[in-house]
């Protein structure tokens, strides 16, 4: 069960990488981090631009494997084993 | 639920470490150049220096991209979409025609991979070599090469994450600052993110990446046809497979021309057997072709039982270059880079924001006039400095004042400017539009106008 559950976790990270990576160009490219505000006010860790892309990446990446996580789990409609395969 | 004897429960199985035999041949002398001039390319472009700057550098910190002189800011986004868009049908158009020649010579996991497995034979030698000190115990000397190969391994990711991030970061500084220990926080992070992810993907997942990851292997087969170039076994020629004595006729012991010395297997960085026919796994990289093509000089016979063929050809049929497919991917692919061109040349130099300043609506003066203040963003994309003068038109009596008469602004430059429209009190009520409008003072060219809101105390009933 371990190998298996480790490929499909290599799977559900790298697809919501891809997916992280293609949000983050294009929220970015749109949006300037530095104009951020959190409730009406920039914070101060927003000074820095590389921290906001930073932040913003994993934020998707986050996000997108919870997605994965989702999908992966909700159509897995094998059995399940008792032996623990 | 206990498992039935003989129902597999599970398709998975778990990987064997390929040894790829080393070969050497025509196409492998293609992929050591198309390897060295893509590598050569990756670690060199960072260093070139263009009219006093880093000549390819995706500034993420500035929000600016410089190519070659060019600058690009966050508007002209869509030109960078409009290229992945040109990248991937050229992508397509190569596919329908050769197959995956992507995969085989230019894919960054593929070169990548080959420079660590070239790393890999200068510690642990060739392939029987490498199997061997793999089944060995612990011993001095594998201790030694293996730690040689991880030192080796680590040092070169370290230095590919380091010049990827020399893309966005000026690499003249970063070079220094990893010597010195005294990096920026996020350089070193993704220094080590994207150096990390080089030796995992080049030194242990190799070819599972292809497998596994890759969403182009997944779908590269829906651009084949049967004029699609592969890498075919002829078993017309090859079967029945066998080994005999050299010198000894072949065909009278009913024998085809595959000696079955397995070497094309040996040589596939898939661990595939391409006698087996096209799969999925293949990566189209030629390896089994250059290892045959020995086999059968080496046998005195001719060479290509393994070669790149289309099905028609493989069946004796003509092989299209000119088909339906191609032509669509071709001409599509023409229109996009024509338009990209046009695009690129078209692209207007100046850029004006106005931005209403939101504190006040308008203010009325004692001379009766209203006023409206403004907040001016100038963009020169130009790699020149341009003087430019403001100016507001669409509404009759209307004046613009800024602090100063004319702005200086240098190539790829920002400025922001505040400045006040007035007009007078008869000639507008409510809101209204006018034009801002900014022109070089040289000869009005670049020159870019912006639609702005005036806005004045509605008119009043006559008392």
């Amino acid at each position: 069960m371990w190998p298996r559950f480790r490929e499909d976790l290599g799977v559900l990270l790298w697809a919501s990488f891809l997916a992280a990576c293609v949000a983050t160009m294009f929220f970015f490219a749109y949006f300037d981090p530095r104009l951020l505000t959190v409730d009406d006010a920039a914070p101060n860790w927003l000074a820095d631009r590389m921290t906001g892309y930073a932040v913003g990446f994993f934020f998707f990446w986050g996000i997108c494997t919870i997605a994965s996580f989702l999908t992966a789990y909700l159509i897995d409609t094998r059995p399940s084993d008792r032996n623990g395969k | 639920m206990s498992a039935v004897p003989g129902v597999e429960t599970s398709l998975y199985a778990a990987r064997r470490k390929i040894h790829a035999r080393e070969v050497t041949g025509r196409y492998e002398r293609l992929r050591v150049i198309a390897m060295s001039a893509l590598l050569g390319l990756f670690y060199g472009l960072p260093w070139i220096q263009w009219r006093g700057q880093q000549a390819v550098l995706f500034d993420l910190p500035a929000r600016k991209f410089h190519i070659f002189g060019l600058v690009f800011f966050p508007q002209d986004f869509f030109l960078l979409t409009w290229l992945l868009i040109i990248a991937a049908v050229t992508l397509f158009f190569f596919t329908s025609l050769g197959g995956r020649l992507w995969c085989g010579y230019a894919c960054p996991q593929t070169v990548w991979t080959k420079a660590f497995v070239t790393i890999e034979r200068w510690c642990e030698g060739d392939r029987q070599q490498r199997i061997k000190l793999d089944r060995a115990p612990w011993n001095p000397l594998k201790i030694i090469r293996k730690s040689g190969k991880q030192i080796l391994w680590i040092a070169f990711a370290a230095y590919t994450g380091m010049t990827f991030v020399g893309y966005f970061s000026a690499i003249h500084g970063l070079v220094p600052g990893l010597a010195t220990a005294s990096l920026g926080g996020w350089e070193t992070f993704w220094t080590l993110f994207y150096g990390f992810a080089t030796y995992g993907n080049a030194g242990f997942m190799r070819e599972q990446v292809c497998k596994y990851m890759c969403p182009y292997a997944r779908f590269q087969s829906a651009m084949f046809d049967r004029d699609t170039l592969i890498i075919s076994y002829d078993a017309a020629r090859g079967d029945p497979r066998g080994s005999r004595s050299r010198g000894t006729d072949a065909r009278e012991q009913g024998l085809g021309d595959c000696i079955d010395c397995t070497l094309c297997v040996q040589a596939c960085p898939t661990g595939i057997d391409i006698r087996d026919g096209l799969q999925l796994e293949c990566i189209a990289c030629a390896a089994c072709i250059d290892a045959c093509d020995g086999v059968m000089q080496r046998m005195r016979y001719a060479p290509g039982l393994i070669r790149y063929a289309t099905q028609l050809s493989m069946d004796g049929k003509r092989t299209r270059i000119v088909r339906p497919r191609t032509l669509i991917y071709g001409a599509l692919l023409l229109a996009l880079i024509v338009g990209f061109g046009v695009a690129v040349a078209q692209r207007q130099l100046l850029e004006l924001d106005v931005i209403r300043d939101r504190n006040s609506l308008y203010r009325e003066l004692d001379d009766g006039s209203i006023e409206n203040v403004y907040t001016i963003r100038l963009v020169n994309k130009d790699t020149k400095a341009h003087t430019l003068r403001l100016d507001v038109t669409g509404l009759e009596g209307a004046t613009l004042d800024s602090e100063q008469p004319e702005y200086r602004i240098g190539g790829g430059e920002i400025v922001s400017v505040p400045i006040r429209v007035r007009a007078p009190r008869f000639a507008v009520a409510g809101s209204v539009e006018v034009k801002i409008l900014a022109r070089s003072v040289r000869d009005d060219d670049p020159q870019s106008t912006a639609v702005a809101r005036f806005v004045a105390p509605p008119r009043q009933a006559t008392t």
